[in-house]
This record gives structure tokens, sequence and C-alpha cells, in this order.
């Protein structure tokens, strides 16, 4: 306030301030609207959700005898369908066949062997990074990955962890789709993962729901991908040939932002 | 009758001297003076491989090989390799119906001789290597007398049956290092018998080595085949040479193809060297269960 | 029995030792592979096992400079075949006596080696060696020569020369599975119970003296085998002085879906020279007819002597070879050949024989079981000879390098009417079961 001056009083915002004032806002949300996405905290663009359902009863599955019954039992079961509650499958990938661009970034998995099993099932890593492989079980494993092209397959890597606690590491340069098996006398340990370059992929949880987020609006061709559980043939040996993997589409408009869903039902 | 018997006795005298005049290939083919790729650090003969160091990375190839090198690559090929892997490198060549151990698929890109890590493709030298020396006791022969040119030509035709060979992302090839040999010792094939028990390499091997572990039944390759694991005991069933050497390297790199893993990440490069020292010592002595070797091993460089 | 027992003990042992095959034959051993990569079951050759052959006994591709390296190398191979034989011969009009045998024969043992001597230069030799006849043992060479290969030098062993006694590289020669049992048409010798025999048999049961050039040229359809070369027969001079043939054989290889399918033809044939007899006159003594007591010593007459003659000899054969193109299991085989031979007597007769055979090789288990079967025919148009022959049999591994061979045959001979017999069928049947190893 300006006591000496004894003219009239000046307003207490000028013009000048009051564009200046103006100014700064604008400049201010124009700002906020240039902040990638992903520091937003709500998710911005579209996403896709869904549940993979298994229509029916769950079907009973073929046991294989265990060499190790000390650790995992006498026998133990081609678990390559793993059904929750309400039915929802899990362990099964969905991903994009035509998908935007965008770097993937996920978290380098790292699959345990226990109880005579892989866990999880199903995981996704960024092509370039390396998957770890620990053994929590007292008894031989090895880590027996393979690349499919068709229906051959070759190995991708393949490790020998005999005793508890050893780790091994892969790294994956090859986008697609790693089979991981034991060799050591568990026929039915098996676990997948998806390498891939870009990030719009998901697994399902034990309901049987995933979710893929940040999507720019844009039609997409949704993929389902489920290993198969119905067994074929026999190899020489007495282990089970599998049907090939269980693959449906669907095509997907994503708006601007909010989900859109994207259900699967497996029978 | 005199004319018999001077050919017989010049047919004795040509043998005599062609055993006489028997001269290691090595001297002549300086590239095959390792009897693998992997030459150990020996601070006595320091032998060194100029191809494939211990340690290199071999990045992808910059350039496809000349027209003139896959010309003669493949004349050679249709000439000394078809009638068992195909003219297409298919593996099902017109004599393949006949053979227990099949030719390999070379479409296929899965070789199990090789220097690089698990689940790699096998360098260059690998194939040369593997083209020379043969794999003992199946039909593969050693092909040493065919000039190196052309059998380096060979391995440059034979890549080019694999689209794995031309694809970035294999690359580069890790070759395996090789640490510091371990001759064999009593207190090394010791401490490699228990390394053999406490890897469970019994599940499939078994407790003698004789390839009847629990898991042995269990086994198929790549190809979809049933494989069985190797008899340790029997010298006739090591494809890819008996010396500890190649022993540790098939530790080391895994058989790609087959059950058989790589122990590298899990087992010292000193343990694989006692490992391979007793796997070594199950075809060359006879005290296997209980590790101790003859006396007889310990100084000697008799392990080749 | 003794014999018996002594087979039966041989078959025994061998499945005693089957684990580990630590004696393998001297090509195995050089190239540090397995049989199977040259046979089908031995000696029967497979694809790879004829180039081998046809690269002058060296791996297709490769030229020897040096002797054999990585391992110690003992050049000496040996074969033999202790084997029982139970025959039966008789006719359909009882006319010959019925006549068995049986026997441990053919023990054959069979020393061979080969090894390079340098570059471009190696030899081949096979020593037969008959032990148990019960005479003197003796050391026949049944083939030894020299090469000189990869002429061309281009390491694919397209051209190779040979100088000694050997087979000609015409199809199926020794690739027969049985106990040595050739086919009729190789056995053929229009001289055979003649009174005279050439010194030189023109055959190709046995082996040849003489120098041929030979090879496979690869990229012509996948491989054309071939051989041109001169011959003086079976115990010829070096100067080939008593018969003179030329021989060449072409033969084609090409692939329907990896399956080999090869056809080809031969021809072997050239001047044969035969001594005359020389018949000194002999005198010898009879009683006077009439004259009791009186003893008579009559010369010969000198009609006895006969001068030399030449026999113009010609093979022609035709050979066709599939392997079933979807199994590749299954080998049929067959070769048609016509002999000519214009003077087997001095007075100008000549023989036209002919004859065929088709057989058929299976892979019934790799490495493991063969069967065979084979059948045979043979005319002689001038003297009406008929013969024919079955063959059937199996070869059973107990070893890569020890296995057993059977065989059983029917031959049937029709030997034509004569002044005091009509048509007589002579039918021999035979079994034989032997053991053939390799070191």
């Amino acid at each position: 306030m300006n006591t000496k001056n004894n003219r009239s009083r000046e307003p207490l915002f000028s013009k000048s301030d009051l564009a200046f004032a103006i100014i700064v806002c604008f400049a201010t949300s124009l700002g906020f609207l240039a902040v990638p996405k992903n520091h937003i905290a709500a998710p911005a663009g579209g996403s896709i959700t869904g549940t993979v359902r298994f229509a029916g009863a769950a079907p009973k599955l073929e046991k294989a005898k265990c060499i190790s019954p000390e650790v995992c039992g006498k026998t133990h079961s081609y678990d390559r369908l793993i059904t929750g509650k309400d039915g929802g499958v899990e362990y099964t990938l969905i991903y994009l066949a035509n998908p935007p661009a965008g770097k993937a970034n996920f978290p380098a998995p790292t699959v345990t062997q226990v109880n005579c099993g892989y866990t999880p099932h199903m995981a996704i890593a960024t092509r370039g990074s390396s998957v770890t492989f620990v053994n929590q079980d007292p008894v031989l494993h090895n880590v027996h990955g393979y690349y499919y092209i068709g229906n051959d397959r070759s190995t991708a890597f393949n490790f020998a962890q005999p005793t508890k606690g050893q780790s091994s590491s892969q790294q994956l340069r090859k986008p697609g789709m790693v089979n991981v098996e034991c060799d050591a006398g568990h026929t039915w340990m098996s676990s997948w993962i998806w390498v891939t370059d870009n990030p719009y992929a998901a697994v399902t949880n034990a309901n049987g729901s995933y979710s893929i987020d940040g999507l720019p609006p844009g039609t997409y061709t949704v993929v389902m991908w489920h290993e198969g559980w119905k067994i074929v043939d026999t190899q020489p040996g007495g282990r089970p040939v599998f049907s090939g993997a269980v693959v449906e589409q669907k095509q997907i408009t994503v708006p601007s932002s909010g989900s859109t869903s994207a259900d699967f039902e497996l029978k | 009758m005199y004319i018999q018997t001077l050919t017989v006795a010049a047919a004795i005298g040509l043998s005599g001297l062609a055993w006489i005049a028997h001269d290691p290939l090595s001297a002549h083919d300086p590239i095959l003076n390792a009897s693998s790729i992997m030459v150990a650090d020996r601070s006595a003969t320091g032998n060194g491989s100029s191809y494939t160091d211990p340690g290199a990375k071999i990045i992808a190839p910059e350039q496809p090989a000349s027209r003139e090198i896959l010309a003669r690559g493949r004349k050679m090929f249709l000439v000394s390799c078809a009638p068992c892997h195909g003219a297409d490198g298919s593996g099902s060549g017109p004599i393949a119906v006949n053979l227990l151990s099949k030719p390999r698929d070379l479409t296929r890109g899965i070789y199990m001789n090789r220097s690089t890590a698990s689940g790699q493709l096998p360098t260059d030298y690998d194939l040369y290597r593997t083209i020379t020396t043969g794999l003992h006791n199946t039909a593969m022969p050693a092909f040493r007398q065919m000039a190196p040119g052309d059998r380096w030509a060979v391995v440059q035709y034979i890549k080019t049956f694999s689209a794995r060979f031309n694809d970035t992302t294999e690359y580069p090839l890790d070759v395996l290092n090789v640490g510091t040999e371990v001759l064999p010792s009593p207190q090394s094939l010791a401490t490699g018998r228990n390394l053999y028990l406490q890897s469970q390499c019994a599940t499939c091997h078994g407790l003698r080595g004789q390839g009847d572990g629990p898991a042995a039944g269990t086994l198929t390759d790549d190809f979809g085949n049933r494989i069985w694991p190797t008899d340790l005991t029997n010298a006739s069933a090591f494809k890819f040479g008996r010396s500890n050497l190649d022993i540790f390297r098939i530790f080391s790199t895994g058989l790609n193809g087959t059950p058989m893993p790589s122990f590298e990440q899990t087992l010292s490069e000193t343990d694989r060297w006692h490992l391979a020292n007793y796997v070594w010592s199950l075809q060359n002595t006879d005290q296997y269960v209980d590790g101790v070797a003859a006396d007889s091993l310990a100084e000697s460089g008799d392990h080749r | 029995m003794r014999t018996v027992f002594v087979a039966f003990f041989l078959v025994v042992t061998m499945g005693m030792v089957a684990t580990q095959a630590k004696a393998v034959p001297v090509f195995a051993r050089k190239y540090n592979t397995t049989c199977f990569t040259c046979h089908t079951t031995p000696p029967l050759l497979n694809d790879f096992g004829l180039r081998f052959q046809a690269n002058g006994y060296q791996l297709p591709g490769t030229l020897e400079k040096y002797a054999q390296a990585d391992q110690p190398n003992f050049l000496l191979g040996m074969v033999a075949q202790p084997m029982f034989l139970y025959s039966e011969t008789k006719d359909n009009l009882g006319v010959t006596p019925t006549t068995t045998s049986t026997s441990f024969s053919g023990v054959e043992v069979a020393l061979f080696t080969s090894a390079s001597l340098g570059s471009h230069f190696s030899f081949f030799t096979g020593l037969p060696i008959d032990y148990f006849s019960g005479q003197p043992t003796t050391i026949n060479v049944e083939t030894a020569n020299l090469m000189y290969t990869d002429a061309l030098n281009d390491g694919t062993g397209s051209l190779n020369f040979r100088l000694g006694e050997f087979r000609f590289l015409i199809p199926y020669q020794h690739q027969v599975l049985l106990a040595n049992q050739d086919p009729l048409i190789y056995t053929y010798n229009p001289f055979a119970g003649k009174s005279v025999t050439p010194a030189n048999t023109l055959s190709f049961a046995d082996p040849n003296f003489g120098v041929s050039a030979f090879g496979m040229i690869p990229g012509i359809a996948e491989g054309l085998r071939y051989e041109v070369g001169f011959s003086g027969g079976t115990a010829s001079d070096i100067d080939l002085k008593t018969s003179k043939a030329i021989f060449g054989a072409l033969n084609q290889t090409v692939y329907l879906n990896n399956a080999p399918l090869r056809f080809g033809a031969f021809y072997y044939g050239g001047p044969q020279d035969i001594a005359g007899t020389t018949h000194f006159p002999r005198s010898f003594v009879a009683p006077r007819a009439g004259s009791p007591g009186i003893i008579d010593t009559i010369a010969e007459p000198d009609s006895l002597v006969t001068s030399g003659w030449t026999n113009h000899s010609s093979r022609v054969g035709l050979n066709l070879e599939i392997v079933d193109p979807w199994t590749k299991r299954f080998d049929f085989y067959s070769q048609y050949l016509m002999g000519k031979d214009d003077n087997i007597d001095s007075a100008g007769g000549g023989y036209t024989a002919t004859g065929w055979f088709a057989g058929m090789n299976v892979i019934i288990l790799p490495e493991k079981f063969y069967v065979y079967g084979r059948y045979d025919i043979l005319n002689v148009k001038e003297t009406d000879d008929k013969k024919n022959q079955i063959d059937v049999g199996f070869q059973y591994h107990l070893l890569p390098n020890a296995f057993v061979t059977a065989v059983y045959t029917i031959t049937n001979e029709t030997l034509p009417q004569s002044a005091t017999l009509s048509a007589i069928d002579q039918t021999t049947t035979s079994a034989g079961i032997g053991i053939r190893f390799g070191f």
C-alpha cells in the first residue's frame, strides 16, 4: 500500500498482473498436458480387461509317476489347465497381434522350481532381459528351455540345477514363446515365457482376469494363448503329446480412455 | 605260384612301409594341434588356437560366404555328405534308414559338438572339427584327408541349411572358458566321484555310470526321437572325444538338442575338471566305485 | 557232431562279447567310424560304400596324402567265416544217385590290407587263407592292386587308375549276402566239362588281372560310375599274352526322395587264345587177337595232335536297381546278361548263354537283421542246358562286425535229352548257416 502517494487507491491487481497470471495458468495447464501419461496416477488412454473362463467342469488331468516321491509325491498331474473359482483360468497369455508402438518394460522374471513344478507357470519378459531360474527342491532339476518354430522345437538353453538354492540365468534375445521343461524324470514340469518387445501383454491371474493398460485409441486384435491340455498321443518313453496351443483372437476397439472388455472361453 | 608269393610279399612289405611312415596329421595341419577347440592353459606347451580363443565372442558374419566358396562347398557336400545327410540336408539320405544313430538334420541348426554356451550355435571351427575328427562309433567318418579349404567350404555350405546362422539374435556366440586344467589324480577322481553323486548325475546315468538311472527311460531329443543317457563306462559311446578335456567341454556347453544340460552356471571350473576326470576314469580304470585311481595316472600326461 | 558243437560254441561266444564292440575292421578303424557307414550289411555296399569303392577305397572327397593319424592304426584286417552246410542232390528220374553231404565247410579266412602310400597312391590286397581243407595251409592272392587316385586332382575322385588283380566294378559283384554264392551267370564258364581249358577265364566271379580307369563323376545327375579297362583274365601274365579283353561299364544313379535308382550297362570281351593239345604218341601193349601168348606193341596215331585256336568271347549286361522311395528298406535289383563265345572247340562251335537274376534285400531291423532272396536263370542255347536257382536267407548281427548268415538254396538244372536218356531235372537243395566276423 502506497501511503505516500495521495492519489486515489490503485486496484489490487493491475491489468498486467492479470495478464501475467492468465499466461502463467495457461502455460501450466499446457505443461500438464505435455507430461507423459504414465506419470499420471490414474491410467490415461484405454485399456482392455477381461477374463478367461473354462466352460463347464474342469477336466480331470492325467497324472504321471514321479521319480522323486519324497519331494513331490508318488504322482503328479500334468497341470496345464489351472482353474480357480468360477472357472477362471490362470496363466493364460493375452497379447496384441498388431500392437501400437511402445517399449516393453517388464520386470526380469524369476521362475522357481518348487514341489517339482514351475512357478509362475507363465511369465512375460522383455526381449534382451535375463530370466533367472531358482531350484527350491532338494532334487535334481534341469532348466531346459525350447523355442518353437511351428511344431519343431529347438533347445534355447539347458542348465542343470542339482542343488537346492542353485540358480541360473539366461538372456532372452529372441522374441517368441519359450517353453521350459525338466528332463530329470519330471515329465509334467513345464512353464512358458513370452519374450516380447512391446509392453501390451498380460497374464491372467488366479481369477482368470487380466488387464492391458495405456493403449492409445484404436482397433486391436487381441490374442488369447493357452498352452493346451488335451493329450493326443504318447511319445516313445511315455511322455504325452499335447494338442497344440489353444489360440483365439478378438477384434477390440479401444476408446481414448476407459476400458473395453474382451472375455475368452475355453472348453 | 611265384607271382602269387611275390605279390603277397609286396603287399605285406607295402603295408609295413605305410605303418612306418605313419605320421600324426597334426604336424601337417596346424589347425588341428588341439584335439578340441578349447585348449587348456598349460604352462608347458601353451597351445592356443587363433580361431576361437576361450572367452571369445563370435559376432554375426558381416557378409555371407562368397559364391565360389559356397559352390565348392556344395560340390563336396554332394560327393561326401549327401549319402547320409541327404542332398537337402534333412538327415534322411539314402543310407540313413539303416543307421541307429541318425545323421543330423542340418536344417534345424541344432548341434551337440560345440564350444559355445548352452543353446547357442556352433562356431565355424566346431563344425570344422566335427568334419575332421568324425564322431566315434557313428557313421560320421573322419574326413581328415579332405583338403582344409574344402572342409571350410563345406562348413560354409552347411550353415546355409539353417536360417539360424543368419539370425542376428543368435549372436554373439559365447565361447566358453576352460580355465586351468586339473590333471587326473587320486584326489581329483575322489572329488569327482563326490561331485557325480552330489550333482545327481545318477538320475540319468546311473550310480555306476552305465546309463540306467531312474529317469533314463523318459528322455526324448529335440527331433522327437527317444534318446538314452550315455553309458559312461563304454568307450564306444563317447562320440565327441574321450580326453578329459573333451568331457569337460561337454559339461560346460551341454549337448544342444538333448536332455544333457550345461553345468557351467552351477559348477565351478575346477569342479567341472574334477568331474571330467572322474568320468574319464570310468573308461580308463576299473576303480570307479571309490574313485581311487591307479598311481600311474597321477603325474603322466597320459589322459588324452 | 563235433563240427556242430564248434559252430554252436562260436555263436555263443560271439553273443557273450556283444556289449563292447572294441574290434573293428581296418577301414572302420582308419576312419573312426562304424561298419554301417559303407555297408547295409557286409558285404553289401550302400550308397556311401559304393562311392568309397569307386574312389579307390578312400573316403569320397578326400585325397590321402598321409597315413591316417589320431589313433594307432593296425592296417591289417581279417574276415573269417566258419560255416555249416548241408546239401542234397537228386534227379527226377532216379538216374543219378541221390547224394547228400554235410560239411563244416568254407572256413574262409581272408586277410586284407589297404593303405595310402602317399599323395595319390594307394593299394588294396585281399589274401584268402585256405586253412581247413586238410591240405597244407596256402595263402592265395585274391586281389592285389595298386591305385592312382584322384588323377584330376580336384578332390572328387572322378578319375582313378588301378593295376593288378581286381574285380571289375560291375554292379552286384560281391554285394550278394550269401555264403559267397554268386549268381549263375557270373560263374558261367562255357569250357566247363570240356577237355580243353583256356589258360585264362574271363570271369565276374573271380578277380581278373588288368588295368582300368574308374571313378564316380558327381554332378552328372548325382553320380555316374564308370570303369574302362583291359584284362588278361583270371590267371593272366602281366603281358596279357593269352587273353586280351576290354571292359567298359557305366552305371547311373538318380535319387527319388533320397532313394537311389540305378541303371547301367557293361561290356566285357575279347579274343582268348586256347593252346593246342600236343599229345605225344604213345604206345601200349595188347595181346594179339587169335594168337595167345603173343604181346604186340601198338603205337597211337598222330591225329591226336591238335593245333590251338582263338575264341572270341563277349559278355553284355544291363542292370537296374531300385530302392523303394517310401521306407527305403526294400532294395530290388536285377541284371540281364548275354554271353557269346564263338569258338569253344576247335571245330568252330559257339555258345550263346543268356541269363538274368532278380533279387531283393530287405532291412528289417537297422544294423541288426536283414533278409534277402534272389532268383537266377541261366540258359545255354546250343546245349539246351537250363539252370535256375532260388536263394533265400537272412543275416543277423550279433555285433556290427560279427553276424550269423544263413541261406537256403534250390538249384535246378535240366540236362538235355541225350541218345540214351531223356531230359533230366537235377535238383540240389542246400542249407547253410555260418558266422562271419571281421577284425
